[in-house]
């Protein structure tokens, strides 16, 4: 088994012959670190599933980050919104400050998760941010937050389905 | 006859540890009614959030606002289609319901 300098990706060099003849130790070196198969002028990466799940995942939302940067650098900066059916038009409704702090707890995330490979709080932070631009924009919201006042103890649920059963 | 405090069981809540939640309006408890008739459970787990610990953050479920307009307002996602919005005090220890009902519906785009 050939073990190559390793190249940019630090995997090791195997020809398709030896993976042939060698299967199980090919395997097991893959089980640790990518392995590269050649076969000519081709080559292939063996790796654990879960690892290529997790690039494919890293990759996926870094794809995102990057339109989301996008969209907030052409807002801030060149002062163009995206286009209303735009994945990311609901920032418009976010001041620059509101941006700034956007990209920099959105960044922030996006840093966190990539280090451990989970990204729910990634995106629960993208969701929270998208949740409350739907808030700033409902007309509904804003009359319930101006309504004159009349305060009463919100009905504890209890109580409700007690009384619903009588 | 004398008397003595009640000795609360160790991992029960003192009513003075629980907050008070009010509705802004008698319009908002009417809807919150609305919500506890059809999700009952999702209502009990809210209402109990909002009495022992609405300023605890629950990731993607139940978070600070975002931005100046509500800058100290909570949502809570009570469910797929219902929320809550609503305001902690912390001095005084009460939780202001301003909004109980269907996710509001995002605004039809405008030219900016």
């Amino acid at each position: 088994m050939t073990s190559a300098a390793p190249g940019v990706f630090g995997d090791e060099l195997v020809s398709a012959t030896e993976l042939n003849r060698h299967p199980g130790r090919v395997l097991d070196r893959a089980s640790k670190r990518p392995v590269t198969v050649t076969r000519g002028s081709e080559a292939f990466a063996l790796l654990r599933r879960e690892d290529a799940a997790r690039m494919t995942d890293a990759s996926t939302h870094a794809e995102l980050l990057s339109d989301l940067a996008m969209a907030v650098y052409r807002l801030l900066f060149l002062n163009t919104p995206p286009e209303p059916d735009h994945q990311f038009y609901w920032l418009t409704v976010f001041d620059k400050d509101e941006l700034g702090e956007f990209l920099t707890e959105v960044s922030y995330a996006f840093k966190e998760a990539a280090g451990v490979g989970f990204w729910e709080e990634f995106e629960a932070v993208l969701h929270e941010w998208h949740e409350s631009a739907i808030a700033i924009g409902s007309q509904e919201l804003k009359v319930a937050f101006s309504a004159e006042p009349d305060e009463v103890l919100l009905t504890k649920p209890e109580v409700c389905l007690e009384e619903s059963l009588v | 006859m004398p008397s003595e405090e009640f000795t609360v069981p160790d991992g029960a809540k003192k009513s003075s540890d629980l907050w008070e939640v009010v509705a802004y309006t008698r319009k908002v408890n009417k809807h919150w009614k609305k919500i506890i008739a059809a999700s009952p459970d999702n209502a009990i787990r809210c209402y109990e959030w909002l009495c022992e610990k609405p300023m605890q953050r629950w990731s993607g479920r139940v978070y600070p606002m975002k931005g100046k307009k509500y800058k100290d307002a909570w949502e809570f996602e009570v469910t797929g289609g219902d929320r809550l919005y609503y305001v902690p005090d912390p001095k005084e220890r009460k939780v202001l319901v301003y909004y109980a009902g269907p996710h509001p519906k995002p605004p039809s785009p405008t030219p900016p």
